[in-house]
């Protein structure tokens, strides 16, 4: 019995462990420090704010605006993204055409593009969108691209020798090969959806919840940007892990 | 395992000169198997830039429906490049290969090739890589199906069907892509090391299943190693390669008879033969200063 219970406690004791040192800490030390609270808040005071009904409100009608954009903007970079890799996969000379610009174009930091996007689509949920977007291209864009240029040469000789046609090499050898590398970018991909949704908000919004944060910053209201900020890794974390649940799903092997 | 091993010693016990279909092999008479030729046969790597690498020179043989070829010789020597010119993977730069007297100009679906790894697709399970030539050729059917069954169980695995490639050990990978080869009714069976990668225990026993395949399927063969025993083994005629450029030193007819079992390995005649080749590769080193 104490064989795998054991372990089970030794793997899940240190997170758990250092979870409870950092809360009393972050509750204790701001007092012992002589800290002002708007500085830095204890935890009980961020975690109070979750008790008010205003702020919850405010956080589901904000959190819903904010998570709409990053889903939007993840399934726009995503198709994208996922198109594009494909077709620079499949052709050398889209690839030679094509790949310097992308590259250049992922040196730019993409939420110097926002003021652009307001300019062109206002101040509604699109610029948002394709910030979250332009964020989530290029690394999908790469890993499809990779993903089918990686594939197992052997596997490709098999296929060449057993006449197989063109869109049959795509469908049953390329496609499932790039799959693990392409889902591996969309896990990447859900967290930088979030963070250009948030980033697109910080320029010009009026709803979402970089805008709380904005508002919540103005008032030196640190406790409520704390439990903001706590709810935006809660939505990171849940978006992250569903694409690590479908990866882990799809590629079983 | 056990279950593979009771199957193939009734196997032995009958005879294996005739293919007769179902005579206890899963329909594993092919199609007619078709001549095989390779006419002064040259491939040249390389050219523009790079200094040319010649693989193969004026390489010719004639494969008779039905044989089983070994081709040896040491690694570098092209003989990968000549089995993947005779699955049309690779355009010779001079002469040419004919399959049934056709010329080969790209890969033809009745030349199923075996590759020194199984090559399997980790998504598929075993009765699916089994499938993968039918798939590619149309929709699979219900005969297909039970075909590939009767394949898989004749190769021991009748119990791994819907497994995953990954649960498999490395021989019972390999046997799988021996029953995707033989799922595509080859009129040539093409094997690339088949089983270089195996320790050398399972690779006897591979041995003698691919003998046992082999005489009861009738399909014309052509198999290149480097273990001068498994060639000695396993054909009726062995073609001795000189290191690059791949030429051809000999071909010999090996003098055992063409029903074979294990214990021909200890016949003088095995050992002869064997010490025979043998010896174009000790003294090739002492030349080469390999």
């Amino acid at each position: 019995m104490g064989g795998k219970g054991g372990r089970t406690l030794r793997k899940v004791a240190p997170p758990v462990l250092l979870a409870v040192v950092v809360a009393a800490g972050w509750e204790f030390l701001p007092g012992i420090l002589g800290l002002e609270k708007f500085i830095l808040p204890p935890l009980s005071d961020v975690l109070a704010q979750f008790g008010s009904a205003f702020l919850l409100d405010q956080m589901w009608t904000n959190g819903l605006v904010t998570l709409q954009e990053t889903l939007l903007g993840l399934l726009l970079g995503s198709v994208v993204g996922i198109v594009g890799g494909l077709v620079l996969g499949e052709s050398a000379i889209a690839r030679a055409t094509f790949y310097p610009y992308l590259v250049a174009l992922q040196s730019l930091p993409k939420i110097a593009l926002a003021p652009l996007f307001v300019i062109w689509f206002g101040f509604g949920t699109t610029p948002k969108v394709l910030v979250a977007a332009t964020l989530t291209f290029f690394p999908l864009l790469v890993n499809t691209m990779s993903g089918v240029l990686s594939v197992d040469r052997a596997r490709a000789q098999l296929f060449r020798s057993l006449s197989a046609s063109r869109r049959q090499t795509w469908t049953k050898l390329l496609l499932p090969s790039a799959l693990p590398s392409v889902l591996a970018g969309f896990e990447v991909a859900t967290v930088l959806a979030l963070l250009g949704a948030v980033l697109g908000e910080f320029v010009s919004a009026q709803e979402g919840l970089g805008v709380l944060l904005l508002q919540q910053q103005t008032n030196y209201d640190t406790a409520g940007v704390f439990a903001t900020l706590m709810v935006l890794a809660a939505i990171g974390v849940v978006l992250n892990q569903i694409a690590v649940q479908l990866r882990k799903r799809l590629v079983f092997w | 395992m056990f279950r593979k091993r009771s199957q193939t010693t009734a196997l032995a016990d009958q005879p294996t000169e005739t293919s007769e279909p179902g005579g206890g092999f899963p329909q594993l008479s092919m199609p007619s198997p078709l001549r095989l030729t390779a006419q002064n046969v040259t491939q040249v790597f390389g050219g523009r830039g790079k200094q040319p690498v010649v693989a193969l020179e004026n390489f010719s043989l004639d494969v008779e429906p039905g044989e089983l070829v070994a081709i040896v010789g040491p690694s570098g020597c092209g003989k990968t490049t000549l089995l993947h010119a005779f699955a049309g993977l690779i355009k010779p730069t001079a002469g040419e290969i004919r399959v049934g007297g056709q010329q080969l100009k790209s890969p033809r679906r009745d030349v199923s090739m075996m590759f020194q790894a199984p090559t399997l697709l980790p998504w598929k399970t075993v009765l699916g890589n089994c499938l993968l030539p039918r798939e590619l050729e149309h929709r699979i059917d219900e005969d297909d199906r039970k075909r590939a069954r009767e394949l898989l169980t004749w190769a021991g695995l009748g119990d791994f069907t819907d497994r995953r490639p990954h649960e498999l050990s490395g021989g019972m990978q390999q046997r799988v892509a021996i029953c995707r080869a033989l799922m595509a009714n080859p009129s040539v069976l093409l094997l690339d090391e088949p089983f270089g990668a195996l320790d050398a225990m399972t690779r006897e026993q591979m041995n003698v299943d691919l003998r046992r395949m082999w005489a009861a399927s009738g399909v014309t063969t052509v198999l290149i190693t480097h273990d001068i025993s498994e060639a000695v083994y396993l054909a009726g005629r062995v073609v001795v390669l000189s290191p690059r450029p791949g030429r051809i030193l000999e071909i010999i007819d090996v003098p055992l008879p063409k029903d074979r079992d294990v214990s021909l390995i200890q016949s003088p005649e095995f050992a002869q033969t064997c010490g025979h080749i043998r010896s174009y590769f000790i003294r090739e080193d002492r030349h080469a200063g390999v």
